[in-house]
Formats: C-alpha cells, structure tokens, sequence
C-alpha cells in the first residue's frame, strides 16, 4: 500500500473509531452530557432548514464589515506614522502599550456604547483587525530599507515616488502577515461579541444552548464554528500565498 | 542627543496629560458621562477598591487563572509535540483534527468548560490552557522537525542512546522554538483569562469589568480595564527584561 493511502486509511479509522465510541457511550450509558454524533447529525439536518444559515450569515456579515473598516485604516495609518518619524517617537510607548492590552476583554464597553445589536460586533471585529493591521503594517514600513530610500532620493525621486517604488512593495509582507492573523481573529472577536449580549449568530447560539442545558444543539454548534474557522484559516493561507507567489519560499532561497 | 530626548520625553507627557484633560473636559458636557466617565472618577474608583481590598481579591483570581492554565496548558502542549514530532505517521494522521481543532475559536468551549467544571477558576483554567496548548504544540512540533537527521545519524554512528540523543541533539535544537511559543502564549493566556471572567464567572478583573458595565458604571468599567492595561503592561515589561538577561550569550 502507498504512504498517501496508509494514511488516508489511518484517518479514515481514527475518524471512525472515535465517531463510533462516542456513539456507542451515549447510547449505552448516559447521553444527557456527552449527546450522540447521530444526535447531532439530526439537529444539524433540522436546523439546516431552520435558521442555521441565518445565523453564519450574522456573524459572517459582522466579520465582513468589521474586516472592511478596520483593515484599510490599519494599513494606512501604519503606513503613514511609519513613515513620520517625529509623531511616531512621540507615540511610541503609546503603542507598545496598546499592543499589549487584551483588547477583546474590551468588548463590554463597546456594548455599552453600541447596544445590543451587530454594531458592537462589528466595532469590535473592526477595533481588533485594525490594531493588527496598524502594529504590523507600522513595523514594516519602519524597517524599509534606507538605504533604498537614499539612493532613490538621489536619483531625485519624490516622496510619492518613493513610496509608491519602496515603501509600499516592502511592507507588502508584512501586510499580509497581519491580514493572516486578522481573518481568524475576526472570527474569534465576533463570536466572543455573540456570547456576550447579541440575538443571533454563532455565539449566540453556544450561549443559549448551553443555558438550557441543550447539549447536543452545543455540540452542533461547535462543530459549525469549527468547519467556519478551518475555512477562515484556509482561506488566509491560500490567499497569501497566491498573492505573494512571486516571493521565493523558504525553501527555494536556499 | 541627551536635549532631543528629553524633549521627546516632555512631548509624550504633554499628550498624555493632554489626553486626560480633554477626556475629563469633555465628559459630562460633549458626551454623557454615562458613556465615558472621567479620569476623575475613574481613579476614586480604583482608591475605593484598593481601600476595601476588592481589587487584590480580583487580581489575585486573575493571576492565579493564568498562571495555572499557562502551566497546564505548556505542559501539555509540549508533551503533544514532543509526542507527535518524534511520531511521523500519527502526525500525518492526526494532522487534520488537530487543524480542525485549531481553526475552533477556543473561547466557544467556555460554556462546555463551564457545564462541566462549573463557574469557579477551573472553567478559565481550562480554556486559557487549551489556548496555550495548542500554540506550545505546533511551535514545539516545529522545533522537533527542525532537528538535522544528519546530527542525529552522526550521534548513532558514535554510539550515543536514544536518551543522549533526546539530550544532546532535540533538547537544545528545540529550546529557541519552544521559548518562543511560551512568550507568545503569555498575551494569548491574558486575554483568554479575561475574556472567560467576562464571559461568565463570579470573580476576576474580566468579572469586574462585566459586572460593572452590567450596571452602567462606566467609573467601574473603566478601572477595571486601567487594571488590566497595568498588569499587560507590567507583564510585558518583565518578559522584556527577562529576555534580555536570558538572551546575552546569543551572537
């Protein structure tokens, strides 16, 4: 047998053999805590016609429109304090400071000035994408190399030469990087914003079936939220590295 | 230079103090001071609790919570990628769920935790030692599968055990990976604490965050997080320093 299908088979059984476990202890001893794949099989079914798809698409629009606002001013604020020498020294232990506040334990604040609808969800989707944006895309755009940006001084180049030829192209990376974190913490922001007050989405969801006690629709739900975020993850990786492909990898550099 | 710094330093103390004079200004007259309180009040605020000892109360809880879930949760992520980086073929195996499972916001499985170990620290300890985990792993696991097979080749050549190898060869080529990973997971730990007070407990900095905004105290809302803006920054400033005394011998 190949190596690819060992493995596929390996998976296939670790799959199967944890499926049918837990399958099994639910049904021969007590299911109230631990529910049943089947269980949740058929909620999922039920909710498939019922509101589930209402529900991702509140937390998915949340996302959407947090990652709109907060993405671009990250980057254009970043871009330019990291160019401005003077503000950013005088700012500077500002932002080391903010980088290192929890900032999603903000969230009830941004309750008490939003209320209880998507707007704090977005607010805070929107404050959390765009601090990763700025702290990464003002860190790049301070490490351009200077030496560039003499030599294009002296080939007379403007500051928006300069930018547009080696400033821009060398935070790139570092854009990207931030926008690799940004996507799944959006997901986690949003969700956390659910848990806390909201009346619909994937958050709200786990809090309310975990204030009844209804495990299985807790179950479900996770396992939404998990194919969710493994998209989200995938999404950003393959996004990055299709549109950084004409980078050399690791790998081929050396 | 020493002038140019020090005008540095006045300009950064005139924008803070800038900052909280125009907060304070505007409070109560451009916006509700429902919305924003006032440094003022926010510091009253504070007094009030250090002289009833509330706030070491909170604070104690917090650290221990982080403390506890950051070791449980290093210790074990450790071991999985030790466990797992040594073991190709269950790596291989394994690999999917344990992507899937990343890919879960971890903060979803605090209403599980709380179901099953109830709403006193365990609950928190758990989810903040999931977080850590899973970051432990895959920087310890990265670190394993950077070891060079030839050290290890030329190691078995000269005689050396498996335990000499794991001593010699996995412990010192994987240290860098996981000291990063446990100075990564510190933020992540702080802020999966704070965010499981503020979603359900009955004690800690995030319980004193929510259970101020549940009764529109803004005053109490923003203490609370001048608190944790504190120990994030004192945390920061120890790890800083840790790493520069830890770090001297490198080139």
């Amino acid at each position: 047998m190949s190596d690819a299908a060992r493995i596929t088979v390996a998976r296939s059984a670790v799959l199967l053999g944890f499926l049918t476990a837990w399958e099994l202890s639910g049904r021969f001893f007590d299911a109230t805590w631990t529910s049943t794949p089947s269980l949740i099989a058929m909620q999922l079914a039920d909710w498939a016609h019922d509101g589930l798809a209402w529900h991702i698409a509140v937390t998915l629009t949340e996302m959407a429109i947090g990652l709109a606002i907060g993405v671009p001013s990250g980057i254009l604020l970043g871009l330019w304090l990291g160019r401005s020498p003077l503000p950013a020294s005088l700012l500077r232990p500002f932002i080391v400071a903010l980088n290192s506040v929890p900032v999603v334990a903000l969230a009830p604040i941004l309750i008490m000035w939003f209320g209880l609808g998507m707007e704090p969800k977005i607010a805070l989707v929107t404050l959390v994408s765009f601090l990763l944006l700025f702290f990464n895309t003002f860190a790049g755009a301070q490490a351009v190399d200077a030496d560039w940006i003499a030599a294009l001084e002296l080939m007379g180049a403007t500051r928006r030469e300069q930018f547009r030829k080696a400033v821009a192209p060398a935070c790139v990376t570092w854009i990207f990087a931030g926008l690799k974190n940004a996507l799944p913490y959006a997901l986690i922001a949003a969700t956390i914003g659910e848990m806390m007050v909201a009346r619909a989405g994937l958050g709200f969801l786990i809090t309310s079936s975990s204030a009844v006690f209804d495990m299985t629709a807790l179950y479900a739900v996770l396992v939404v939220l998990m194919l969710l975020g493994a998209a989200v993850n995938t999404l950003a990786e393959s996004s990055e590295a299709f549109l950084l492909r004409w980078r050399p990898t690791l790998s081929e550099a050396r | 230079m020493t002038t140019h710094w020090i005008a540095i330093w006045f300009g950064r103390a005139l924008i803070l103090a800038g900052f909280l004079a125009a907060w304070q200004l505007a409070s109560g007259t451009l916006i509700p001071k429902m919305f924003v309180s006032d440094p003022i009040s926010i510091i009253e605020t504070i007094a009030l609790w250090i002289a009833d000892g509330s706030l070491w109360n909170h604070l104690a809880t917090t650290l221990v919570t982080l403390l506890l879930g950051y070791g449980l949760g290093a210790a074990l992520g450790i071991a999985a990628g030790f466990a797992l980086g040594l073991a190709p073929f269950a790596d291989r195996t394994l690999a999917p769920f344990i992507a899937a499972f990343y890919g879960l916001p971890k903060v979803a499985l605090l209403p599980l935790f709380v179901i099953f170990l109830g709403i006193g620290i365990e609950s928190k300890v758990a989810l903040v030692a999931v977080v850590v985990a899973f970051l432990l792993f895959y920087n310890t696991r990265a670190g394993v599968r950077d070891v060079d097979p030839d050290l290890i080749n030329s190691l078995r050549l000269m005689g050396a055990t498996q335990a000499e190898i794991l001593r010699k060869v996995f412990v010192p080529v994987t240290l860098p990976w996981i000291y990063t990973g446990l100075r990564v997971a510190v933020g992540y730990a702080l802020t999966s604490t704070v965010v499981g007070e503020v979603l359900s407990s009955n004690r800690g900095l995030g319980f004193l965050i929510e259970s101020s905004a549940g009764r529109f105290n803004s005053a109490g809302v923003f203490a609370a997080v001048a608190v944790l803006v504190a120990l994030s920054l004192l945390i920061t400033a120890t790890l800083t320093r840790m790493e520069v005394s830890s770090s001297r011998w490198r080139m």
